[in-house]
């Protein structure tokens, strides 16, 4: 086992250095000037010189990704041109150093240290609320195929799925924010500062993806579990005279689930790289939100980072899933 | 200025917030308003003292807070360009040398803010002397001295501060001020050519040349007092020091910026300012401008004591149009911000192809597309009623919708090439080159609709010899004189260098030197008549810009928010009566 | 084969027995009056081809059938004595694995693959064994393995399913099965899934055990020659009734029923002539939805009698016939069929 997670970790610094030298290949390739576009009315051919040299792009590909990489681990000085009393100024760009953001010259890692933990915070709260109320509703649904109550959870997850997330995420804010001020337009607190501010800022982005994800979560783990429930092994486990509860429960849910962790997973990774939507309509500025900023700014080190955090996750998540697999199924080869 | 200023420096992009007009919502007058747009007119008051006075029911208590879409690009003084935030700086806690009051009856009153009077001129506005006012400290009570307005000015000619303003520096140091004086960064201890402290209370400005603007430039941002000792150095100021009622307690950026009042502020120091709010809070949280109008329509809760910043777009209008109390919560008006296509002079040479250009617009068309009456007026002029100078005319008298047989007689006999048509990407900017294809079509002119990149587009179409035909542009005052609209954008000066204003390239030398010699006169006041009919002349005579509407402010507050109006000078609701109904 | 047992009580005892499933098609007639008896120590072979009701059968007699609006259950399935179709389903469940035990065709998706053996057989040991300590049951699980031939016992309890082989995993599968020492055992195709070797010895395995433990066992197959190495009565079904019934004997060597001469004919056979073609039965199994009018069999017999009937008019009733114990459900005259039997059916051989 220890040498399965070694390899699948392995394999994935490998694709992570592979996403690093893409996205950097990528945007050294845009064909735009940042220099140039930042550098605006009064700019001049030695502006956009010392623009170039100051964001480094006037050296080879090559030095400025080892420069660019040397400063996520190592850190790096950047001379900004700046001048102080008569004196360069050298800025120390701290680890892990991902540049600066054209837009508020701070350091991004600053700008991604602001907007990580509002992301986690929504999706890592709504992630659970949708697993368990999909994979709930899914097998509640499948345990009760044909019945009301299966067809009104397959009513609102068809609601659930058809219906876009800034959609319903307006009409929670219309229902409980604008008509009847229930609760206060979200404002995220830290939960390290006041943990009840923070959970109530997070309800309303919590249901609203809680709402459309456990729609897809619920018709997913219904269809698996009436698949594992015509399984043989179930019909066994039955034959053996165990009760319907310990069948459904312990026999059929541990073999339904795990496509759904698998999906889960994914779905983590993918969320965790921000959700643009939710954030926006909810005024949260995670990683989504400064991705969608950065992009309209031409942020790129911003961007840069914003994807090259989202991939990190994506991976990171696959191995755990992979790993997990492992774990649960004991048919997954280990090698 | 630019309604959307794209700016030098890295990473620097100014947007500016909303636009000016001159109604004014006195307190607690909960009937919105709707004055009238007259002609404002600009006094100098050299006798204001402090304290300013009293706005009637305006009681102390409470926290204000303002909702915008996006955060300002940065506070440093000398580096701000952008009307709202120069305006929330400067009624919160960046004094300036000189600044504007503007009353009720949309007269704006120019007198001395730091110092005691709008500025001592001899030497025919060439040397301009100040005196500062008592008692006047930075927030940590250190007081203010004339040597630290000085490093202020100065601070503004490193290149840094390039966002910023550049009059003072030009007037001080000519046209290449950047090579005649680094700054104070690159040089320690050393303060820009021209100025002189006398002594701690006295500043003195020796210009160049004649500049009897010199005390509106003066309420520009560039003389907010720095103390060199606490300068993080350019680029660096992220909360500047105050001077005012207000001082800046936290900001995180992008997200929230807070100010608490300020203990060192006196306000018998101050002809302008009040304190009654507790403080305010930015919270930049929000980028949906349909969401804030949402909020501030619904009136819940906190968000009764908001107020709203962003206009609404055209999706949430009705929400506010179908409330009462919310439309009664409505601040709007024109502002100093004007649209036109400019028509390059340089590239269109046929005035007659030009004035065919003007009769084929239709501005009805455009006008739906921006979201009709509450985000423009037509217009007939460059200068918006607002912006002294102003005169009414309509020079073609072309319909709302447009006249294409009148733009087709005049475009008898002649061939046509396709027009290039430059516009900057985002917003509703394509349907809008479409609807003016179509318009034009109608005509017989045949436009090619060029879609420019957001961020590079003004430093495309001002750049020299660029091929782009026409392109919408819109256009502000920088200080309420005709002086930085007129002065600017039809200027041959301006048509000579790369990063132009005067996107029509308009180079006439009878226009630029009456424009030269009104700039000179001194007595700003008496010059004025004559730079409307200098405008209609040039409209006449060689047509270099289509203008189609003076855009139209609205925005929305809470329902606990006494004493906005909109400023007609930084186009954004004013903060400086503002305080919480009780 | 023993013969030991034919005057014990019978331990189950089946009596028209009626599954109806209710579709969106209509009404499925799975399983149409079949009544048997079956004491300890006897195997009760069924045979039949897929869809003749062998497997809803022994389901009911498990009492798997989820009764509700869908299914209904008629007549009378006594398992020591004890009314199966009157029960509760908590009553049945406690039956389950402890009175009757069931080991299904295909061992491999009959485990759970997620978890060991040893645990399976645990669980099935457990839950009629609450008091049991893990302990106990995990040593009663390792002496079933041990019991049931897999070697190794020790090691191979912690094992999962996907780790055995095919043969390994089915005498799991019994031992999982016997390891509340049910006195019923049935066994749904047991060895189909299995290589021929394999087979053999599952079912010595099978035919040990019941020596051991006396217990009753149902073997349902489509295979005669798995019949006849193993039980002592044959039930032949088709279309959900009894086509024939009788011992081992009697059908191996003179059955009655056109359908089981079919059967019969279907089986290679070791002293016949490899190269003669084995003969299968025209026709495909009919629509438990429409069966078809009379005897269920009779589009496909070769030897029906119509214009006019009674094939397809009359359900034949099963009746005995001279040798005691035999029984056929058949329209033909006894001599006629005893006739067709020795000239053409008897020639093309049986596996024997």
């Amino acid at each position: 086992m220890l040498r399965f997670i070694i390899k699948r970790v392995l394999a994935a610094l490998l694709t992570l250095v592979a996403i690093d030298v893409i996205t950097f290949v990528m945007f050294f390739a845009i064909p735009s000037s940042p220099a140039e576009a930042n550098c605006g009315k009064n700019c001049t051919p030695e502006t956009i010189a010392r623009v170039n040299h100051y964001l480094g792009v006037d050296r080879p590909f090559m030095v400025q990704f080892a420069e660019f990489n040397r400063g996520i681990f190592l850190g790096r000085d950047v001379d900004g041109g700046r001048v102080l009393n008569g004196k360069p100024v050298i800025d120390h760009c701290h680890i892990p150093c991902l540049g600066y953001s054209f837009k508020t010259q701070e350091q991004v890692t600053d700008v991604i240290g602001r907007a990580l933990p509002v992301t986690t915070s929504i999706v890592i709260g709504a992630a659970v609320l949708w697993l368990v109320t999909g994979v709930g509703l899914g097998v509640y649904s499948a345990l009760h195929r044909g019945k009301f109550g299966d067809k009104f959870a397959i009513g609102v997850s068809l609601v659930g799925t058809s219906m876009p997330v800034y959609f319903f995420a307006l009409l929670l804010l219309s229902i409980f924010v604008f008509s009847t001020g229930l609760l206060p337009y979200p404002q995220y607190t830290s939960i390290a500062t006041n943990p009840a501010k923070w959970a109530l800022a997070l309800i309303l982005p919590w249901i609203a993806l809680t709402f459309v994800q456990a729609a897809g979560y619920a018709r997913y783990s219904r269809s698996q579990m009436l698949e594992t429930l015509s399984e043989d092994y179930i019909r066994t486990a039955r034959a053996i005279g165990l009760p319907a509860r310990t069948v459904h429960l312990r026999h059929a849910l541990r073999a339904a689930i795990t496509p759904v962790i698998t999906l889960f997973g994914l779905d983590l990774g993918a969320f965790l790289g921000g959700v643009a939507i939710t954030e926006t309509i909810f005024g949260m500025h995670g990683m989504g939100w400064a991705s969608v900023q950065a992009a309209s700014d031409l942020n790129l080190p911003v961007i840069m980072a914003t994807v090259l955090i989202a991939s990190v996750f994506v991976v990171i998540m696959n191995v755990i899933v992979d790993v997990l697999y492992a774990f649960i199924d004991p048919r997954v080869k280990l090698s | 200025m630019r309604r959307t200023w794209s700016v030098a420096a890295i990473g620097l992009l100014t947007v500016a917030v909303g636009a000016a007009g001159c109604t004014k919502n006195t307190g607690n007058d909960d009937t919105g308003s709707k004055g009238p747009q007259n002609n404002s007119k600009l006094v100098y008051v050299d006798d204001a003292k402090g304290p300013a006075p009293e706005i009637k029911d305006a009681k102390k208590g409470g926290i204000l807070t303002v909702l915008n879409v996006q955060d300002f690009d940065h506070l440093e003084p000398q580096n701000t360009y952008v009307g709202a935030a120069i305006m929330v700086g400067n009624q919160l806690g960046l004094r300036t040398l000189t600044s504007y009051y503007e009353k009720d009856d949309g007269q704006i009153e120019l007198m001395g803010d730091l110092a005691t009077t709008t500025g001592q001129q001899t030497e025919n506005c060439k040397v301009w002397t100040y005196k500062l006012r008592d008692n006047i400290k930075f927030e940590d009570g250190t007081a203010v001295t004339a040597k630290d307005i000085a490093y202020g000015v100065s601070r503004a000619f490193d290149e840094s501060q390039a966002d910023g303003p550049t009059y003072i520096q030009r007037w001080l140091a000519g046209e290449d001020f950047g090579k005649a004086y680094t700054g104070p960064f690159k040089n320690p201890g050393t303060i820009a050519p021209g100025i002189t402290t006398p002594d701690d209370k006295t500043i003195v400005f020796t210009l160049q040349g004649s500049h009897c603007d010199f005390p509106l430039a003066a309420a520009l941002p560039t003389t907010v007092p720095v103390l060199a000792a606490k300068d993080p150095g350019g680029g660096k100021m992220e909360s500047p020091m105050s001077t005012g009622p207000y001082k800046i307690k936290s900001y995180t950026r992008g997200q929230r910026l807070e100010w608490v009042r300020n203990d060192n502020w006196d306000p018998t120091s101050d002809p302008l300012r009040h304190n009654y709010a507790d403080g305010f809070v930015f919270d930049f949280s929000q980028s949906d401008p349909d969401i804030i109008t949402k909020r501030l329509v619904a009136d819940q809760g906190a968000d009764q004591l908001a107020i709203g910043f962003p206009n609404p777009t055209s999706a949430s209008l009705p929400d506010i149009q179908s409330n009462e109390s919310a439309k009664k919560r409505v601040i709007e008006g024109d502002t100093i911000f004007s649209q036109i296509v400019s028509i390059n002079t340089q590239r269109v040479t046929d005035v007659d192809i030009r004035r065919a250009m003007i009769y084929a617009y239709n501005k009805q068309a455009v006008l739906q597309i921006i979201g009709g009456a509450t985000a423009g007026t037509p217009s007939t002029t460059l200068t918006p009623p607002v912006t002294p100078g102003y005169k009414k005319f309509d020079a073609y008298n072309v319909p709302l919708t447009g006249d294409p047989d009148k733009a087709k007689t005049l475009l008898q006999g002649k061939t046509l090439r396709p027009f290039k048509y430059c516009y900057r990407a985002g917003g509703v900017r394509p349907q809008v080159a479409a609807a003016v294809k179509e318009a034009f079509a109608k005509a017989g002119i045949e436009i090619v609709p060029t879609e420019l990149d957001r961020t590079t587009f003004y430093s495309l179409i001002g750049k020299k010899g660029n091929d782009c035909d026409l392109a919408p542009t819109g256009w502000g005052q920088d200080y309420p004189s005709p002086t930085t609209v007129l002065g600017v954008l039809a200027s041959g000066h301006e048509a000579s260098h790369d990063g132009s204003n005067n996107n029509s390239w308009l180079d006439v030398p009878e226009v630029t030197s009456k424009l030269d010699e009104l700039a000179s006169n001194p007595d700003p006041a008496s010059a004025l008549p004559q730079y409307g009919d200098l405008e209609e002349k040039i409209m006449k005579d060689y047509a270099p810009w289509i203008p189609i509407y003076y855009v139209h402010s609205y925005t929305i507050n809470g329902s606990k928010v006494g004493g906005i109006y909109l400023s007609q000078l930084w186009g954004s609701p004013s903060l400086q009566n503002a305080y919480v109904i009780q | 084969m023993t013969t030991q047992s034919t005057t014990a009580q019978p331990y189950l005892v089946v009596e028209d027995l009626k599954v109806r499933f209710t579709t969106e098609d209509g009404v499925v007639r799975a399983v149409d009056g079949v009544s048997f008896e079956l004491p300890r120590g006897r195997t009760l072979g069924i045979v039949g081809e897929s869809g003749s009701g062998k497997s809803v059968t022994s389901m009911a007699v498990m009492g798997l059938h989820a009764r509700g609006k869908r299914t209904e259950i008629a007549g009378k399935i006594l398992v020591n004595g004890k009314n199966i179709v009157t029960m509760t389903d908590e009553e049945t469940r406690k039956m389950r694995g402890n009175d009757m035990a069931m080991v299904f065709q295909d061992p491999l998706s009959a485990l759970h693959p997620f978890y060991t053996i040893g645990r399976q057989i645990t669980t099935a040991y457990k839950v009629h064994h609450p008091r049991a300590s893990k302990e106990d049951a995990r040593k009663r699980a390792i002496e079933m393995l041990d019991r049931v031939g897999i070697p190794e016992p020790h090691r191979r309890v912690d094992q999962y399913p996907h780790e055995f082989s095919g043969g390994m995993r089915q005498r799991a599968m019994i031992a999982m099965a016997l390891v509340n020492n049910p006195a019923l055992l049935i066994a749904d195709e047991p060895t189909t899934a299995l290589d021929v070797t394999v087979q053999a010895q599952i079912l010595d395995l099978l035919t040990d055990l019941q020596k051991e433990f006396n217990s009753a066992i149902i073997m349902i197959t489509h295979d005669l020659g798995v019949i006849s190495q193993i039980a002592d009565e044959v039930l032949v079904m088709y279309a959900g009734r009894v086509a024939e019934h009788g011992s081992i004997e009697q059908v191996m060597r003179s059955a009655q029923h056109p359908y089981a001469w079919g059967l019969l004919e279907s089986i290679p056979s070791l002293h016949g002539d490899p190269e003669e073609d084995l003969k299968p039965i025209k026709g495909n199994p009919p629509s438990l939805i429409n069966v078809p009018s009379g005897c269920a069999f009779h589009p496909r017999c070769p030897y029906r009698m119509m214009n006019p009937g009674p094939c397809d008019l009359e359900v034949p009733q099963l009746l005995a016939i001279s040798q005691p114990g035999h029984s056929v459900a058949c329209h033909l005259p006894e001599d006629r069929r005893v006739a067709i039997y020795t000239n053409e059916v008897s020639e093309v051989g049986v596996a024997q």
